[in-house]
This record gives structure tokens, sequence and C-alpha cells, in this order.
């Protein structure tokens, strides 16, 4: 009744109304002036009649008039329906415009039971949009729909004005569009959307909505710049259809939807070796309210695992379960799920002489195994593409290691360096060469999984590029110092290079050491290594040497300094003891902190929650205090470890839960890792961190026990350590091999950017390149597109190949729709027989994982401002079935809203128009008994 | 006779006030009526009985049996009836309303011209049975008195005597009647062709005071179809004859309260013409004239034979 109102709030259409209204009267005025005259002669009778009947007469004709006048109302609002287009007087236009944006994000493949069979959210928006059209469809405006996907905004899809024909063709094309498996910039789209309907029909009286069909997720909206989007734009009205499942009722709930999914698969090493077990990981996520269980299976090359899948027994609401695995590499070969031939790494080995042809030899030498985990559980519900996420793994018979040594002499294979370092490999599991400084740039380095530079002075810029481009392309690089290190060519690849060595060097290394203060050194007692983390896998296989390593000889060092520009990442696996427990004052200090940490009458020890625990940790705080008091160094060390190791026990508690993992105690905790750092750390001996994919380590002594220049005893510049050759030899390879195998470790950070499927042009314009360069061919390879790509059914719909700036073959890939495996091969020229094969695998982006809905005023960009009367619906979050049908399309329901449309108004103008003839017929009948007025006399 | 009753449907259809409207001169018109009328009687039923013998006519179905000639019928085995020349003691006198209310009609006769035919067409048919026929035409007043004639040639003065010019309204019916009644010093038939649209008691009155005299009365009211029937449609100005006042109204919808009225109005008249003992004969003047006529031969048959009036 609203938009009846409304028309006649129009002054005009009030007196226009009224005209109509009163032309009964009109008509009844213009036949009382329209007479005939009759002589008459009973007037008698007439007169006495009339005063007889004038009464009746009256209500009579007063009824006629009444019904006539509202036979005329009532067919003016029927009129009405066709007469008033459909839209209220005062806001007339000559065109609506519906600019709608579909997210075709892989979270609108989110399903529930609750929705009915088959639904999913990508389906609702269609049911959606197809609705509105179906509105549009009887307006008397013209209407307009243009559609485009969130993934693609500059592509308009559907452009044309509704009618019958155009809405089948919205219908074909609505069935035949697909859901987008990677993350979509939905800011980028709404922009693009928008400023694209501003500009549209600029010199029309246009209405223009724009429509957003999403899942409205609590991850696309809270960082507001949605928001901003949309208060941005003053000539668009939009609308918001939340089309999530299940559909939220009135009160905005349910608020999210459960969803469990695999974050993160990786393996400890990005390299394995054929038939040697391999450390694997899963990170699997419950994103719903409710605690579930699944389980995870495993496959390898295509094939389950039952040895390396689990049963996820609990998993926590809104916590993340780390699930570890183990597996035996093998190569695929015809295993492998995409048809992956088996590789000949022997064919191209023995054709190739100069050092591509070796490289390229050492690619061929590697297979890709396809590992896949899947999450199965029994709801059925949720985005069904974070439940399979699969990865690649290099697998080799032995692991392809440059060995760079600064001082071999000329003529020489190796040199003392090299000569310990080689002797700690394991032939089985590393495959060495061994070069000069001056043939490393020569190298085709990314056929090496890791790099080792030992006590090397400068290196040529072309070799510290390719250095820089093959450790952040994934490839892992070792320094070992020596007294070749120049610490201010070191100090430059730390500031120019991302830190491509780890830390900056002092000046100078650690002096000689004097007779006496060696002799000393024999008799200190205290370990001359220590470890920092206890937990880091380089030291795991040394912590039962620990007791021994008061008999290592370590002389000579390079000092770090500024530790406080350190990426944040960077890691000190292996640290000289510190000398300021030597200091009675700063020993005293540190009593006194630790002492302070125990104060158990002070928070947080008071609080509630500490009283379970509250016993046994005083009972451990009490046996440590005391052995404060009377311990050496590393006793006190050794002591506060034990103490933080201390087991929780009781009803509840996990299996390896410490007491310290209760929140209240996090602080103290840290508090006494800092003290025990304080204590027994001090300059660090090995370094490591991340850069770009790969990983770079230093070794800030030298890997055998002297100098070069005085050959294998090196008396003249002294011994730097003895771990190579001494008391303690035994385990350096253990050190060296752990080492080697930590380079290799997957950067899971990294790794996930790396498979994040980026919104901006899809798969092609990844960020950074998505494959693995070891497998890639360099830069002076013949690539022949559709000849040598081959095997993958996936792959054949690939359209472009590139060069990507890093001189280093990159595969684009446009069409690829769907997360999974895609592999390659690449032939150096179409005569070759060797050829690298290679796998990437395309994860669907964990963004998408995470269902909780937006709020009202997370949506609302009028949040905190004043609302305007015609705005007041635009941002309402509706559901899409109800909102699409009554608030989406609120002009067109403007118009329906009239009294015109009930069918009451039908069945009053017929009961009217009754009324009004029976009351004419009544007026003028001709009726009576004439029979008794006749010849025959009066009955 | 063979020809009149092959002609007689002819003849009938000159009673027919459609078609008589289109015949100019009343004595034309009454003459026409009358031989239309008699060619559609049975025959003769009305010759009267007379000491001089006329004819002999063969018996039909209907003849009174006491006018059989037996021997007649002793000679030749047939039975004939006896007819003689009727006795012509019957005064007659018509009063007619020439006031302007009849004036009015809707049809092809207004009643004006409806009752001048009527009363013309009795005197004719009088005049042929040797009854002496006078006329009283009157409006406000008495307009003309003619004396009851026998001879044939006083159907001139009688028709000459049914023109009104400038026709006034009624106003003393009594009055009127009581004249009548002064001028005819023996008793006799006293028929009254009126729309009675007049005072009804000053009417009762003078009914009353014809009775009284005895003179038999008979009373024809005239009125149109539309006075009966009302049958008006769409917003009509009503200007009413004779002093009436006028009324703009839609008469479909004073219909049914004009009908009542009309229907007491008639019912009244009828009572009082019953209780005085007149003869009443309601007359559309859109039927044919034999209603007229058939009530003026039963009148005078029954005024020769002595027997009270017919019913109305």
């Amino acid at each position: 009744m609203a938009g009846l109102l409304g028309i006649f709030l129009n002054p005009w259409a009030l007196a226009a109304a009224g005209l109509l209204a009163s032309v009964p009267v009109i008509i009844h005025l213009i036949n009382r002036m329209r007479y005939r005259r009759v002589r008459w002669a009973a007037m008698e009778f007439l007169l006495a009649a009339q005063k007889r009947m004038k009464r009746k007469m009256i209500i009579e004709q007063l009824l006629l008039l009444a019904s006539r006048v509202l036979l005329v109302i009532l067919i003016g609002l029927l009129l009405s329906r066709w007469l008033i287009s459909g839209s209220p007087p005062a806001l007339p236009e000559d065109w609506i415009l519906h600019e709608v944006v579909l997210d075709d994000s892989t979270s609108m493949s989110d399903s529930s039971r609750d929705a009915g069979a088959g639904s999913d959210s990508f389906a609702l928006a269609k049911d959606g949009i197809r609705s509105l059209a179906e509105s549009s469809l009887v307006s008397k405006i013209p209407t307009r729909m243009r559609l485009r996907r969130a993934s693609e905004p500059g592509k308009i899809l559907f452009d044309e004005q509704l009618g019958d024909e155009s809405f089948g063709a919205l219908v074909e094309f609505l069935n035949s569009t697909n859901l987008r498996s990677y993350r979509v910039n939905l800011i980028d789209a709404l922009e693009v959307a928008k400023n694209d309907l501003i500009g549209q029909f600029p010199d029309l009286k246009t209405r223009k909505l724009l429509h957003f069909f999403s899942d409205v997720r609590k991850a696309d909206w809270s960082d507001g710049k949605i928001k901003e989007t949309m208060n941005s734009a003053e000539a668009v009205q939009w609308r918001i259809h939340d089309c999530a499942v299940p559909i939220r009722d009135e009160q905005l709930r349910p608020d999210q939807h459960g969803n469990l999914a695999i974050l993160a698969l990786g393996s400890e090493s990005r390299l394995g070796l054929e038939g040697q077990p391999l450390e694997c990981w899963a990170k699997v996520a419950n994103f719903g309210a409710q605690p579930r269980s699944a389980f995870l299976a495993i496959e390898l090359n295509g094939k389950r695992d039952p040895s390396a899948s689990r049963q996820i027994e609990s998993l926590p609401p809104g916590q993340i379960v780390e699930v570890r695995f183990r597996i035996i590499p093998s190569r695929g070969g015809s295993t492998v799920k995409d048809g992956l031939p088996s590789n000949d790494a022997k064919t191209g080995q023995a054709e190739n002489k100069d050092a591509l042809k070796d490289g390229l030899a050492r690619r061929a030498s590697s297979s890709p195994m396809a590992i896949r985990a899947i999450l199965e559980n029994d709801s059925g519900e949720g985005v069904p593409a974070d439940n399979i996420r699969d990865m690649v793994l290099e697998v080799r018979d032995r692991i392809p290691l440059l060995i760079v040594d600064g001082t071999i002499q000329p003529g020489a294979s190796t040199s003392s360096d090299s000569l310990y370092f080689g002797a700690a490999l394991n032939p089985q599991l590393f495959e060495p060469i061994f070069l000069e400084p001056a043939d490393l740039e020569k190298q085709d380095m990314p056929s090496f999984a890791l790099v080792v530079l030992l006590n090397v002075a400068e290196l040529t810029d072309t070799a510290v590029v390719k250095l820089d481009n093959y450790v952040k392309s994934g490839g892992g690089l070792a320094w070992f110092a020596g007294d070749r290190t120049v610490s201010g060519f070191c100090n430059r690849l730390f500031e120019q290079h991302d830190g491509l060595f780890p830390v900056l060097l002092a000046g100078q290394a650690s002096p000689i050491l004097s007779e006496k203060e060696r002799e000393e050194m024999k008799r200190d007692e205290s370990p001359k290594v220590v470890f920092p983390d206890l937990n880091n896998p380089v030291v795991a296989g040394l912590l039962p040497f620990r007791q021994v390593f008061k008999h290592l000889r370590m002389e000579r060092h390079w000092p770090s300094i500024e530790s406080s520009r350190w990426n944040d990442q960077t890691e000190t696996l292996l640290a000289l003891p510190s000398k300021a427990w030597q200091i009675a004052g700063q020993r005293e200090a540190l009593k006194r902190e630790i002492l302070d940490i125990f104060a158990l009458d002070k928070s947080p020890f008071t609080l509630p929650a500490i009283a379970p625990v509250l016993g046994i940790l005083e009972l451990e705080i009490g046996k440590t205090r005391s052995k404060i008091a009377t311990s050496g160094q590393f006793e006190i060390v050794r002591a506060l470890e034990d103490l933080l190791r201390l087991q929780q026990t009781g009803e509840g508690t996990r299996i390896g839960q410490t007491v310290w993992d209760l929140p209240e105690l996090i602080q103290v905790q840290d508090k006494l890792k800092s003290v025990i750092r304080k204590i027994q750390q001090g300059d660090p001996l090995m370094v490591a961190r991340p850069i770009g994919r790969g990983n770079v380590l230093a070794f800030l002594s030298s890997a055998g026990p002297a100098s070069s220049r005085s050959g294998l005893t090196g008396d003249s510049i002294g011994i730097w350590n003895e771990w190579a050759n001494g008391f303690l030899s035994a385990t350096f390879p253990i050190l060296v091999q752990d080492s080697l195998f930590y380079l290799l470790r997957q950067n899971s950070d990294s790794r996930s950017k790396e498979f994040s499927l980026s919104q901006s042009g899809g798969l092609g314009n990844f960020p950074s390149p998505v494959v693995m360069e070891s497998l890639y061919y360099p830069q002076q390879a013949t690539v022949i597109a559709g000849k040598s790509i081959e095997n993958s059914k996936v792959f054949q719909v690939a359209t472009k190949i590139f060069q990507n700036p890093e001189a280093l073959w990159s595969i684009g890939i446009d069409s690829q729709q769907n997360p999974g495996l895609l592999t390659y091969s690449i032939r150096p020229d179409s005569t070759s027989v060797t050829q690298v094969r290679g796998a990437v695998a395309f994860n669907v982006d964990t963004f998408e994982s995470d269902l909780k809905r937006a709020s009202q005023e997370e949506v609302d960009p009028r949040t905190g401002k004043s609302k305007t009367e015609t705005s007041a619906d635009w941002f309402k979050l509706e559901p899409v079935n109800n909102q699409t049908r009554q608030n989406s399309e609120m002009l067109i329901q403007k118009r329906s809203l009239d009294a015109s449309e009930t069918p009451w108004l039908i069945v009053a103008l017929l009961a009217l128009l009754i009324v009004e003839q029976f009351l004419a017929w009544r007026c003028s009948h001709i009726g009576g008994n004439l029979a008794n007025f006749t010849s025959k006399g009066v009955a | 006779m063979a020809d009149r009753e092959k002609d007689g449907k002819n003849y009938r259809r000159f009673l027919d006030p459609a078609v008589l409207a289109g015949i100019g001169r009343l004595e034309l018109r009454a003459h026409q009526a009358v031989e239309g009328f008699l060619a559609g009687m049975h025959p003769s039923p009305f010759f009267g009985h007379s000491v001089e013998f006329v004819q002999h006519r063969e018996y039909t179905t209907g003849d009174d049996i006491r006018h059989l000639d037996w021997k007649v019928w002793s000679k030749t085995d047939r039975f004939y009836i006896k007819q003689f020349e009727a006795e012509t003691n019957l005064r007659c006198t018509l009063v007619v309303d020439v006031s302007e209310s009849m004036a009015y009609g809707s049809g092809p006769l207004s009643k004006m011209q409806y009752a001048a035919t009527a009363a013309a067409s009795a005197a004719w048919l009088l005049l042929r049975q040797q009854d002496a026929v006078g006329m009283v035409t009157f409006d406000s007043s008495i307009r003309s008195i003619i004396p009851p004639r026998s001879q044939s040639r006083h159907l001139d003065a009688i028709v000459a005597a049914l023109g009104n010019d400038r026709p006034r309204e009624k106003t003393d019916i009594f009055g009127i009647l009581k004249k009548v009644a002064q001028n005819l010093p023996t008793r006799g038939l006293v028929a009254i062709f009126s729309d009675l649209l007049v005072d009804r008691d000053a009417l009762t009155k003078g009914l009353q005071m014809l009775r009284q005299r005895k003179h038999e009365v008979v009373l024809f009211h005239l009125m149109d179809k539309d006075e009966v029937d009302f049958q008006f449609m769409g917003p009509t100005r009503f200007e009413g004859m004779e002093s009436m006042p006028e009324l703009l109204c839609d008469p479909a919808a004073l219909r049914e309260g004009y009908l009542r009225e009309l229907g007491e109005f008639l019912q009244e008249v009828r009572r009082a013409a019953t209780k005085q003992g007149v003869s009443y004969q309601f007359i559309r003047t859109d039927e044919p004239l034999d209603a007229v006529l058939t009530r003026f031969l039963h009148q005078r048959e029954a005024v020769r034979q002595g027997r009270p009036n017919l019913p109305g």
C-alpha cells in the first residue's frame, strides 16, 4: 500500500483521482439537464407517488451513485497496475541496470545437508541470480543485467536486456558455470564492477544496482576493504545476497559452518632418497564449533599407503592438529597417478661430458613422487576441495652435492677441509662433486640439491647471483668458515643479498690460543659447544654425546656481531659457552633473576588455575633452588632444563604435556628459557635461516682442523677445531649430515605461499614461480611446446610457456581449473633422449577453508554513520532465498505492492458491479402487474 | 350476409384505433367502426321484438327458441326465426369529456379522439336501431347539448358537437352531471366518456343524482396506455395539464408509487360506480372499440328488457 500512498502524495495524482471519482456525479448532473418534456394529465398520481417514494428514492439513488463512484475508483486501481510502471513516482527511471557479481571462489563449494541434496552455496547463488532475472521479467521498466564472475572481473559474461529469450540464455550460462578452485580477490572484483557500473548509461535516468552473490565470509569482510569500496559509490545501490549454507535465519544464525581442512602437507626434506624413510606431516584444522574425528588417508603415487594413513581421533574445534607419518620414497615410474613414464637416469649421464650436460643428467636422474593426503569424514559437508592436498617429492638415489673448497690447491683434488668434509659424507646418501671457487659460476647449480662452501674467500658477482637465485628458488647453501673467510664479503652478502650469509661477522676471527690458554681449555670440564634448542633436528643426533663435548677442542671461530639485525627466522643451532658465568657480578645477577622467577608467593603461582600443579612445582623448584646455590654453570642449566621438562600428571592431561604448557605459566617458561640462554650461550657457532624458498646455514668455524696455508698441521695460524679429527670425530659426520638434511627441509611458510593460487589472472600469473627449479632445464635448452610437454591430461590444456626473469624455465598454466597434480616433461631439443620430468602440486588456498560468516555490522558500510532512508535496506544481510524475491528487487516489488496486485480487488470489483447493476435495475426496472389495468377492469 | 361473413376480418380491422386514426372524418370513422363491429358479431342477437313482422331467418345455434316459427317448421320441417321491427323508445344521452386532460395520447388516438370515435360509433349504432340519441360535451362547463333524436341525420349534429378547439380544465363535475340530469326529462341511458381526472366525491354525487332520476348510467373510463403503464425512462419533466404543477423526476424510480396511486384511484372509482349501480367500463385507448360498442348493446338490451345494469 506504500506504493499507492506514494502515488497520491503527488497533488496532481490526487486531483486526477478526484476527477475520476466524480465522473458518475457529473454524468448524473448532465443527465439531469438532458430531460425530456411530457405534458401529463395524471399529475395527481405522480405527485402523490413522488411524495410517497421520496425517501426511498433518495437512498437508492445515493447507493447507486456511491457504487458507481467506487466502481470507478476500483477500476482505476486495477488500471494502475499497468499505468504505474512499477516504480514509485518519486523515482521514475528509464532503465534498471543490475550489475551482478558472482563469487566463484572455492569457499562457495560449501555444501550442507540442511540445504537439501546437492545444494551448495554456489548453487544457491545461481538460483538467486535466476530469481532476480525472473522477477525483473515482469517489470515495466526496461531492465538490463550484466553478469561477471569475481574471478574474472574484467570479463562480462552476460550483458543483455532481460526478456524471455535472454533469460533462457542466462539460465543456460548459469548452468554451465563452475566454481574456481582458488582464492578470489573480491575487493578487486567489486571495485571493477562498481566503476564499470557507474560509467554505464550516463545520459539516461538509470537505477543502478550492484548485486553481490557471495557466502559473505568473515575472512573476506573483516578487514573492511570491501566496505570501503561500497562506501565510495553514491550512485550505486548495493545488494548483498547471502548464499552461505545452511541458510541463516533472521538472527543471522548459524554464524559459521563446520569444515575440516588440510592446511598444509610437507616432509622433513624436500628431497627423498629412494628406500630411505622420510618423515612427513599434515596439518589438519577443524574450523567448526564441534569436536570432530576424521581419517587421513595417504596416497603415494596414486596408491593408498595403509601404514602412512592415520585415524585422527580428536580434532578440537578451532584448532590445528599436526599429524605425522612416515613414508618410503620410491620412484613413481609408470605407477604415478598421472602416468609419469619411468626415468632412465643413466642415459643422460652417459651422453653428457661438460657441466651442463652433467647437470642435465643430474636433473634427469630425479623423479617426482606424488603424495596426496585425503581427509575423510562422514559428515559430507563443508568445502570438499580442501580435504585433499598434494605435494611433490623429488626422489633420488643419492643427493647431488656441490662442494666448493676455497683452500684447494691447484692440481689437487681435495684440501684439508674438503677431505674431512668428504669423509663425513655417507656415500650411500650423497653424491659429492668438489670444485674450486672459480668453477662455481660455470655449474648448473640448480641440478644440485645442496651447495657447500668450505673456507671460501670471495666469489665472483656472477657466482653470487647464481647462488642467490639458487637459494631463493629452493636450494640449500652451507657455509663453513675458515682463515680465508672475508668478513667484509660475508657481510655484503648479508646486507645486499637478503642474508645469503646469515649473520654479520666481526672484522677478525678469534685469536690463536696461546699454549697456556690451550692447556686451560683442556682442563676445563665444561662443554665447548652448547645446544640452544634441544628440540632442533640438527642437534638431535648430537645430544647423546652431550656429556663428552667438554673434550672438544674448539679454539677459533668467527665472532658474529649485531645480532639484533638478524632475520627473525634465524636460528642458532650451536653456540659456544657463555663466559658471563665466569664473572662474579653477572653470575650473581643471573642467580637473582632465577630466584625472582621462582617466587612462589607471587603471581602466577598464586592463581587458582595453578593449584593442581602447585605441589609438584614447589617440590621441583625447591630442588632446583638448592642446586643453584651449590652447582656450577652447566649443572644449573641442566637443572633448569629438567625443570622445564616437568611432566604434568593427572586426569585429562595429554601425554607429553608439561606443566609449563598451562597458559598461566607460559611467561614463566619464557623467562626460564631466557635465563638458560644467558647462562650457557655465548657466541653462535652454527646459524641457519630460510631465504626465499631455500635455506642457508653458516658454521662459523672451519670444517677441517687447520688453515689452508699450513697444510694439514697449520701450526702457524693455529688449530681452529678438532671436531673432524679429534676425540669427537665420530660425531662430525652426524653434524654434517644432519646439517645438510636440515638445509633440505621444506620451508613451510614460503611453501604455503608457493602453492597459493592467486586470483589475478588465474594460475598463469603467480607472484613467484611455482614449480621446483631443480627440475627445470636451464636457459640454453630448447623447449618445444606441444611436443616435449606430454603425459598429463591436465597439462594438455596448458597454453603458455614462458621464460621467467631469473633465467629459469617456468611454466604458466592458463587453464588449470582444479587443484591437483600437474606433471610435465621437458627435453633440451626435439632429438634428445634425455628428458627432465617434473610435477607441480596445486592446492587450494586455505584461506577458503574458514567458513565463519560476517555479521551485519561487518557488512554494513554505514556502521557508525547516520543511515538514510533510501539506503536502509541496501546492505541488509539476508538469506538469498528470501532476499532475492523480497528485498533485492525492491523497486519491482514496490510496484507489486500496490493494491491492484491483490485478487481481492477483483472480487470487490465484481461484487460492487453486481450491487450496482442490481441498484440500477431496481431504479429503472419496468415491472408491476399490467394486467390489473386493462379494459376488462381492475382486478 | 355471406359477403359480410366473408369480409368480416377486413371490417374488424376498423375497430383498431391505429386504423381508425387514419380515417379523417369522424362520421366515416364511426361508420367504419360500426360496420366492422357488426361484421364481426354473431348474427343477430340484438334484433328486438316488435309487432311488425320483417322477415324469416333460418335458426342458428344461440337463437332464442321462443322466437321459432313453429308453423313454418310444420310445413317445411325446418327451423325458422321470425324477425320483427324493433321499438324505438330508447333515449340515450352521450356525455363526452372534452377537457384538456383528454387531449393526452401516446398512441394513434388521443383520449379525446378515442372518446369521440366511440361516442360517434355508439350514436350511429343506436340511430340505426331507431333509438333516440343525444349528446352533451363538457370541460369546465357544458360546452354543447344536443337533444336526443332518432333521425338518422341527427348524427351530423352529434359529430359537429364533438369538436372542441380550446379545451379547458374540468372543475365542477357534479354541476355538469346535474345539468345533464336536468336536461333529460324522461328516463333513459346516459353514457359518460371521460378520464375521470376529477374530484372523486363530486363524481360520486353526480352519478348518484343521475341514478336517482332513474337513468341507466354507463361510465366509460378512458385512459392512455402511458397513464396505465407509466413506462417512461430517463429524466423526464412532466408538465401538468389542467393547472397541475410540473415535476422533473426519474420516472422509473417513481413508477412503483405511481402505479400504486393509480390502482387506488381505479378501485375507488369502481367502488363508487358499483355502489351507485352504474355500469363501469375501463377503456385503454390502445384497445379496439368493440369493448365500448359491446357494452353499449348489452346495456341497451338490459334497458329494453328492464334488467338491472350489467356489472362493470
